[in-house]
């Protein structure tokens, strides 16, 4: 999904993906269920909740 | 990738097109309405399926690109074929109108199985986004943009859209996140409270006026261990190690009548107070309130005056700055009373203010009113339905009454608040129907039933008291706690969805700047190359995310103050809007796309300022894409036909032509037209055969014209057509054979000489009787209007062909001329004279 945006496009959620993966008060479980093969699962609102909750949910078992 | 063939079927105007591209840039070029943006029509259908400015409904309500088969062809007859490649691969793709699915004919690295490589599914978003697609229409819709409009625009031109729903969507969770975390704390406040309470009363009832209140969880504990030293029981460490009874033997009646409380007694009194104010306190205030909401009903103006509020005060302060003059539409008010007509309304907007006021502070007060009543009576609500025992049974009726009663205050209350103010009033419904809903009439009784139990039921020892508080504490605290544990759940998700959002919107606002900054300097670079007079200062412009979109400040003469197309020429705002184009396809468009399509983009703009584009497109744009263009405009044209970008003659499309029933006619070369009219003379289409014997003789003619310095004879207002030629070149062309002489050097001998006189004495003879027929204007349109049978058109053809031999010299591909020596070319000498 991400290669068919635009460059900017790219580059942002790149940059993004890669700085949340260096953010130590983001659990890994969290980028995990955040990530959507290469795009980052942000369509909507409803996918981040539950990439969030399921990233806390996994970290706690 | 680059294209590099594209076969069109019964696609819109078109019947059947194949073309070969190297892997320069692309022109087609032609008349109006002879299939160019059909071309790249063709291009965008077969990348989405779609056909973005086929608009409306289709027949039978399909969608419109349903429709855009021939109209004498099937859907199925529809599709368009396309090679992309690049140095590693070369992809064939196919789409049918029938079936609109986009297909893999093949793949040069034969991974067919593998589907579409990515590099096409890439284009194909590319060119959906419209990155690679630049039509006049949306050249000019950043230039025609209202200053406001301008960030939407670019916006939608960079296609950050779906970089807006990103931020949307995360921001969007995070503030859900926050509010589930504001919604748990409330609740564990509630929990608290109800905690609180709970041990505060019951130390209130047991240990006396010398009890603490309990404000702390350290408070709290003390009241604990307190009520606890009633049973002699050992004092706990932590609320939260065991339950507050333990150790503590269950009294054989452990349970108190709810009524039997101070407390509950309390409330109880302050809800039958309540009551008897209800009148005062809500019904008499809600008539008020549906007295000033009609009085603001009753002048239509003033409504709509406080809607207009802010152009009113904008308006004021504008004229105030001018008043001759509509700040809007420039034309001149200076006899019109406008501050005056302002004024008017502002103190209509100043009186709808002042009501509109009182109705807000009168539903605050209502809200307040609505509380005061409502808190003392869910408590006894709850108190009531605490532990009822089933000697208690008498109550439970009365609490479903008063439960009655507090869910409809409530749902008054709302629906006090809900909605805009300008819309109320929602409740619709006079005071005596809200006395008689709001209130029910038996209240009273429950009430005063409530209170003759109270009356008599028995008051609690201590330390059954004690017991009972300890273990309605106990069962408190774990919902306290349960809340406790929520909230820092909820707290830490939120962080986590804040800490997101920060991060994308930090990688976003930097990110973007870079690149807009980038597109900005080059936008400025392209502007000054293309028309250096338009911008004033570069560095006084901006370019740079908002938090919501983008901004963009151009520098033009007016200090902004005006849109460009009130500023500029048509020309000129096409150079501005091509500059920002191709500095923002540059900038954001997917490495591997190298494909843009340029519709018709530059018909305004002069010779010179095209001049300046060319050179761009020859320098670094030209090597980065494969440019399509299409133009109508033979100047420019022939500017892109000598740019680098354009160097191979198969890349030029030259359309000349169209009609309903063949579709587009291709213009292969001028001077290679025989295989166009065999073609057509095979398909027994005299028409199109006759044109291009006409347009090949033209040609030739007008260049023997030229080359044998003859004049031609013009008095008519319009283009000189073959006639006009002809009858020029023709009897010179006699003279000279007829002068000339023949030996063993030269390429005639006399009797072909005779032969040529005669083919020019019957040809002036045809001429004279079919050229009508011939003429370009009508045979397309009147196929029945060619009065010549092919074997007549191709005895013609054929004499005009030895007229050829006269003008041009197949052998060396040269013109021949008129010199000392004779009639030569570069090979030979035809006839001396």
């Amino acid at each position: 999904m991400t290669k068919e945006l635009n460059s900017l496009h790219r580059e942002i959620l790149s940059e993004f993906k890669r700085r949340i993966e260096n953010d130590e008060d983001i659990p890994d479980a969290v980028i995990a269920a955040l990530q959507d093969e290469d795009d980052l699962g942000l369509e909507s609102v409803d996918i981040v909740k539950s990439a969030v909750s399921k990233g806390i949910t996994d970290e706690t078992e | 990738m680059r294209l590099s063939s594209l076969k069109i079927r019964e696609f819109r105007g078109i019947r059947c097109l194949d073309i070969n591209f190297s892997s320069d840039g692309i022109l087609i070029y032609g008349p109006n309405g002879v299939g160019k943006s059909s071309i790249i029509q063709a291009i965008e259908f077969l990348l989405t399926g779609e056909v973005s400015n086929v608009t409306g409904t289709g027949t039978g309500r399909k969608s419109p690109t349903d429709d855009i088969h021939h109209r004498e062809a099937s859907p199925e007859e529809c599709e368009v074929t396309a090679t992309f490649e690049t140095e590693d691969i070369e992809v064939c793709i196919q789409r049918c109108l029938e079936d609109g699915e986009l297909t893999l004919v093949s793949r040069s690295d034969e991974k067919d199985d593998e589907g579409l490589p990515q590099s096409i599914r890439t284009l194909q978003a590319a060119t959906k986004s419209r990155l690679n697609f630049l039509t006049r229409e949306d050249l000019l819709r950043f230039v025609d943009a209202p200053d406001s409009k301008r960030g939407e625009a670019l916006n939608e031109m960079l296609r950050l859209d779906r970089i807006d729903q990103y931020r949307k969507t995360l921001q969007r969770a995070e503030g859900d996140f926050e509010s589930q975390r504001s919604q748990t704390e409330e609740e564990m406040d509630e929990a608290r409270r109800e905690f609180y309470d709970e041990l505060e009363t019951g130390a209130e009832e047991i240990l006396g006026k010398g009890a603490p209140a309990v404000a702390s969880d350290t408070t709290a504990l003390e009241v604990v261990n307190a009520l606890r030293a009633e049973y002699d029981a050992d004092p706990i460490d932590d609320l939260g190690t065991i339950e507050f009874t333990d150790g503590i033997t269950e009294p054989s009646q452990p349970s108190v009548h709810p009524l039997a409380r101070t407390k509950t007694v309390d409330r109880l009194g302050d809800v039958a107070s309540g009551v008897d104010d209800i009148r005062e306190d809500i019904i008499e205030p809600f008539e008020d309130l549906i007295g000033t909401i009609e009085k603001l009903d009753s002048r239509p103006k003033l409504r709509r005056d406080i809607q207009a509020q802010s152009l009113i005060q904008q308006g004021q302060k504008l004229v105030d700055d001018d008043t001759d003059q509509c700040p809007l539409c420039l034309d001149d008010w200076s006899d019109r009373d406008l501050a005056g007509l302002l004024d008017d309304r502002r103190e209509n907007v100043t009186e709808a203010e002042h009501l509109r006021n009182h109705i807000s502070e009168r539903i605050d007060n209502l809200q307040s009113a609505f509380r005061d009543l409502e808190r003392p009576l869910e408590s006894l609500i709850e108190d009531l339905e605490h532990e009822i025992p089933e000697d208690y049974e008498p109550i439970i009726s009365e609490q479903e009454r008063l439960v009655e009663f507090s869910e409809q205050l409530a749902e008054t209350r709302n629906e006090l608040t809900s909605g805009d103010l300008l819309d109320i009033p929602h409740i619709e419904v006079d005071s005596t129907e809200l006395e008689a809903s709001l209130i029910p009439a038996d209240i009273n009784e429950t009430l005063n039933h409530l209170q003759r139990i109270s009356e008599k039921v028995e008051e609690p020892d201590n330390q059954m008291a004690a017991y009972r508080t300890l273990a309605v504490a106990t069962e408190r605290y774990e919902k306290y706690k349960q809340t406790v544990e929520t909230l820092d759940e909820k707290e830490r998700l939120h962080r986590i969805a804040e800490t997101v959002f920060t991060e994308f919107q930090s990688v976003r606002q930097q990110l973007m700047d870079d690149t807009l900054s980038e597109i900005y300097n080059e936008f400025v670079s392209l502007l000054d190359t293309f028309s250096s007079e338009l911008m004033v200062d570069p560095d006084d412009g901006t370019f740079q995310s908002t938090d919501a979109g983008v901004e963009f400040r151009v520098p033009f003469h007016d200090g902004e103050t005006h849109r460009p197309n009130l500023l500029f020429s048509e020309g000129q705002q096409d150079i501005i809007g091509l500059a920002l184009f191709l500095s923002m396809t540059r900038a954001v468009t997917p490495e591997s796309v190298d494909l843009v399509l340029l519709d018709d983009v530059l018909s305004s703009v002069d010779a010179d300022h095209r001049a300046n584009v060319a050179r761009i497109l020859n320098s670094e744009y030209g090597d980065e894409f494969q440019f399509l263009f299409t133009t109508h405009d033979l100047v420019w044209s022939r500017h892109l036909r000598r740019s680098d970008h354009i160097d191979s003659e198969e890349n030029v499309v030259h359309l000349s032509s169209w009609s309903y029933h063949a579709g587009v006619h291709q213009h292969i070369d001028i001077t290679q037209p025989r295989e166009n009219i065999e073609y057509h003379l095979e398909n027994n289409d005299l028409t199109a055969a006759a044109a291009w014997a006409r347009k090949m003789s033209e040609y030739y003619v007008a260049r023997g014209c030229e080359n044998f310095n003859v004049e031609v004879r013009f008095d008519k207002i319009r283009n000189l057509s073959l006639s006009d030629y002809l009858n020029s070149l023709m009897p010179v062309l006699s003279d000279r054979l007829r002068e000339g002489e023949t030996d063993d050097e030269t390429t005639l001998n006399d009797g072909e000489v005779d032969d040529l006189l005669d083919t020019i004495g019957n040809m002036q003879m045809f001429i004279d009787q079919n050229l009508w027929g011939m003429n370009k204007n009508v045979h397309y349109s009147e196929p029945e209007a060619a009065s010549f049978t092919k074997g007549e058109l191709q005895s013609n053809i054929e004499a005009f062909e030895k007229i050829f031999e006269v003008i041009h010299c197949d052998d060396c591909e040269s013109w021949r001329s008129e010199s000392d020596t004779g009639i030569e070319c570069d090979c030979s000498i035809l006839l001396k004279t």
